[in-house]
């Protein structure tokens, strides 16, 4: 019982936050509609949990946000499952602190991650001809927004959240490389 | 590192067997499902959007400004009433002649009343999400306008309850346009140029000029000639090419859409 109330609360958390995201792109005025608020979210839960499921999470929340993109199917949950993977395991075997640094870094790379491993999974399609979209010089524009706006906003978060709670406060992490 | 590959290979099959589950339908039951969640949600957050930051309200400095605008907009509104009066009567005479051809409508359009309930959260296109799909007969490529007759996009994605519309100023967008000027001078609208659209390959000896109305040429399949795109707003004319442009702004705030029409061409639907 206590399993199933579980996964009920990570599911409506799910909805939750896939509303939020379609919100603060709705809402925020340009460029802070361009915060990526997945990104955000999965980053301080990764920090806060130290658990893989964060990946699963990026999975479940990447596939609802492929109902609501015009581009080809299968884009967006590659590039974000995969990034958010590549993230987790930078977190867990190079960075050795919890601090709104990290926060900020893996924020950065989490986002040059995805929007590398979108752009190149995007060429390949084109090439396949599987998709006649271009990629124009406003979108890479976009990008750079998005992971600017993002990096700061997580950065702070963590900041603000490291001052009220223990799980946030800044410490060595248990796998790092180099330990003191 | 045998156990990060082993990892990456899973996740990586998970993906691909849910595109593949996807494009064979199977999950469309929990994709409507999600929908179903959030749609409510989508559509009040998008509706609140439109209402704030309203840019249609003007303001004025002085009294003078406000008793000039309004002048101007008593000018414009005879101007049009003068317009209508002499689209009346061509309508007529049109419809006249069209009998003493034995003229046939080769194609019935029918429309479907829609409303916006989200947009696009990606940077890679311009898109609106509206409430009815397949189950209303609508496919992809059927065309898009406002209450007021102006075109607006294509249907570029269709699932059982819900479409995606492809926006005119969408860097993928092509129409097939006419300008209402001596020569009625061809060319093509296409997007990807922030909230203004441009249309391309207009023959360079034809003389168009700012404030000349953009309609739809009919040249295309499936969409009606005469549908209103927007207005001249800039030329771009350089000498020794075959082509000019012209930067065109369109008639309605593509921002702010809330309820549309999909014209749905009654032949391609049977």
């Amino acid at each position: 019982m206590e399993f199933l109330g579980k996964i009920l609360l990570i599911f409506f958390s799910l909805i939750f936050l896939i509303a939020l995201s379609l919100g603060a792109s709705y809402l925020l005025p340009h460029p802070f509609s361009n915060i990526n608020i997945i990104f955000l979210i999965l980053i301080i839960t990764m920090m806060a949990r130290d658990s893989g499921l964060v990946v699963w999470i990026s999975f479940f929340i990447h596939f609802f946000l492929e109902l609501y993109s015009s581009t080809p199917f299968g884009l967006i949950l590659f590039s974000g499952t995969i990034s958010i993977l590549v993230i987790f395991w930078l977190y867990k075997n190079i960075f050795t602190n919890r601090s709104w640094y990290s926060a900020m870094s893996l924020s950065v790379l989490a986002l040059l991650s995805y929007r590398l491993i979108y752009v190149l999974v995007f060429t390949l399609l084109q090439l396949l001809g599987l998709t006649n979209l271009i990629l124009k010089k406003t979108t890479f524009i976009t990008f750079g927004w998005e992971i600017l706006f993002t990096c700061l906003i997580t950065g702070l978060i963590y900041f603000i959240l490291s001052r009220f709670f223990r799980s946030f406060k800044a410490s060595p992490i248990e796998h790092g490389l180099f330990k003191v | 590192m045998g156990k990060k590959i082993k990892t990456f290979i899973s996740i990586t099959i998970v993906i691909i067997l849910t595109i593949v589950f996807h494009f064979a339908g199977w999950l469309s039951p929990v994709e409507n499902f999600l929908h179903s969640l959030v749609k409510p949600g989508s559509e009040l957050m998008y509706s609140v959007s439109i209402s704030i930051d309203d840019e249609e309200t003007e303001l004025f400095s002085d009294s003078e400004r406000l008793i000039q605008a309004y002048k101007d907009l008593k000018t414009e509104l005879l101007k049009n009433k003068t317009d209508l009066a002499e689209l009346q009567l061509l309508q007529d005479e049109n419809k006249e002649l069209k009998k003493q051809l034995n003229f046939i409508e080769v194609n019935e359009y029918s429309s479907v009343g829609v409303n916006v309930i989200g947009k696009n959260t990606e940077p890679t296109g311009s898109t609106l999400i509206v409430d009815r799909g397949e189950k209303d007969k609508i496919k992809i490529g059927d065309i898009v306008i406002t209450r007021e007759g102006v075109l607006i996009g294509k249907i570029t994605s269709v699932d059982n309850y819900f479409s995606i519309v492809r926006l005119i100023n969408d860097s993928q967008s092509k129409v097939a346009a006419t300008i209402t000027n001596q020569e009625k001078s061809i060319g093509l609208i296409e997007g990807g140029y922030g909230i203004s659209v441009h249309m391309n390959f207009i023959p360079q000896n034809e003389i168009v000029e700012v404030g000349d109305t953009v309609v739809t040429s009919g040249l295309e399949e499936g969409i009606p000639r005469g549908l209103l795109i927007g207005k001249i707003e800039a030329i771009e004319k350089e000498a020794y090419q075959p082509f000019q442009k012209a930067v065109i702004n369109p008639f309605v705030n593509l921002e702010k859409i809330t309820l549309a029409s999909i014209i749905i061409n009654k032949n391609n639907s049977n």
